[in-house]
């Protein structure tokens, strides 16, 4: 096995770890804000749960090593831009606390290195449009609808229910319900990774053409995903859990099983759908299900803005990280000094705001006014 | 291009009823375990009959969840 294809299947595992702390809010949001689990043990449940879900399916991964791009006309270099273009996105996104989704983020990026690279024909549209861009637009509302109906339901059923004991009883509900989440999650997306290494493998000549990938690239992906969720991406997950919609027990519990049984399915038939836009469709029929106006809908259009942007703008990134590196070594080493700065920059910027397990419950605070005296003094200085 | 509608009909399908049936289910569990006085507050501890309703309910929950999982494999 060659350099470049160590580089792309380590940077691939990176971009497995950038997926695992975006998405730990896809399981464990409304868990941690209605206080079902304590912040550390809901991040350390989800990430052993992801790290199973790995093993159970390889159905997505069939689909992105053999199925959105004609791995005929790529290189290692190719898909190593595509991985930047995702990695940074999948960053910017987290930085400013915006649930966009992992896997379009991957899909555009390696849309976007592949155009530059080898023309428009080497992307397979039509695969992209039926497996990705449909149940993207249909899996949230799907999920949307089902946790809606279920809250209404619920909240219905249970109106004469004591109070406590009902909350109680959601609270223990929602421990099986989000695990389910990170055990979907770990079917779905660690599979994403797979299959890129997998892609990677067959472009250098090391697997035949149509193959599934082997044991040693399904355990490494599953642990790089692990890992990334332990990490837990808590801005994320303060937004989910916080600024969508005030959720209780019962609605998170309805929203998380609505969106695990949604990835499961779409899972079981190989559709790589984003977990993410399942899961934030699902809280927000679940507020939806109680109370229409309970929905922050300034926020949730703003992750919709995400959504619709991450595509093209992984894309623009992937092309222009592809273009740099298919020219050569320096150019893959240019792209990974890039990478590896602007990676750097992010951390340090979420440092100063930061936000981890023992304040993602806080409330948002709005910054203080200054008094006049201290304007007047910083005036007269 | 062939868009899968089936396909999507199916998680559909399965997301409504397996999904909503689960929510329903659990609900119908909490209730039967929750009985209420006048103001809201638990009214003692559940009779047996309906802890066994309770526990026939979560057990089709634990099913429903144990088939998602099986569908993955």
């Amino acid at each position: 096995m060659d350099t470049l294809v160590i580089v792309v299947i380590v940077t691939a595992l990176a971009f497995d770890f950038t997926n695992g702390f975006h998405d730990t809010a896809n399981a464990m949001a409304t868990s941690i804000a209605t206080k079902a689990l304590r912040p550390r043990v809901a991040v350390a449940i989800s990430a052993v749960l992801n790290l199973v879900g790995a093993f159970l399916s390889v159905e997505v991964a069939k689909t992105i090593s053999s199925g959105l791009v004609d791995d005929a006309k790529i290189t290692p270099a190719v898909i190593f831009g595509g991985l930047v273009g995702a990695i940074l996105w999948n960053l910017v996104t987290w930085l400013v606390g915006l649930p966009s989704s992992s896997s379009h983020a991957l899909f555009g990026g390696l849309i976007g290195a592949t155009w530059i690279a080898a023309g428009g024909d080497a992307v397979n549209f039509g695969t992209v449009v039926t497996k990705v861009i449909v149940p993207a637009i249909a899996s949230p509302i799907i999920a949307g609808a089902v946790a809606a109906t279920g809250v209404f339901l619920l909240y219905n059923i249970t109106r004469r229910a004591a109070r406590r004991r009902t909350r109680e009883g959601f609270r223990h509900g929602q421990v099986v319900s989000a695990s389910l989440v990170s055990l979907a999650h770990g079917a779905n997306d660690a599979q994403k990774t797979m299959g890129v290494i997998t892609l990677v493998l067959i472009t250098a000549g090391v697997l035949g053409a149509g193959s599934g990938p082997p044991l040693w690239v399904i355990f490494t992906s599953g642990l790089a995903i692990a890992l990334g969720t332990y990490f837990g991406g808590w801005r994320i997950i303060r937004t989910v859990g916080h600024r969508l919609t005030k959720i209780e027990p019962q609605q998170g519990f309805a929203a998380e099983t609505s969106a695990a049984t949604v990835i499961l399915a779409s899972s079981h038939l190989g559709y790589p759908l984003s977990t993410t836009q399942v899961t934030s469709g699902a809280v927000i029929g679940s507020g939806i299900g109680k109370k229409l106006s309970e929905v922050k809908w300034g926020v949730a259009g703003r992750i919709a803005i995400a959504w619709g942007l991450t595509l093209p703008a992984a894309a623009a990134i992937g092309a222009l990280a592809g273009r740099v590196a298919i020219s050569g070594t320096p150019g893959v080493l240019i792209v990974a000094g890039v990478l590896v700065a602007l990676a750097t920059t992010f951390y340090l910027l979420s440092r100063r705001n930061k936000v981890d397990s023992h304040n993602v419950n806080d409330e948002p605070t709005a910054p203080k006014p200054r008094s006049k005296a201290a304007v007047t003094s910083r005036y007269a200085r | 291009m062939n868009v899968p509608w089936r396909d999507l009909g199916t998680v559909m399908m399965v997301a409504l009823f397996l999904g909503g049936g689960v929510i329903v289910l659990y609900a119908i569990g909490v209730r039967v375990l929750s009985p209420a006085s006048a103001d809201g507050e638990s009214a003692g501890r559940p009779t047996p009959l309906r802890i066994a309703i309770t526990s026939l309910c979560f057990a089709v929950c634990a099913a429903a969840v144990g088939y998602g999982i099986y569908t993955l494999l």
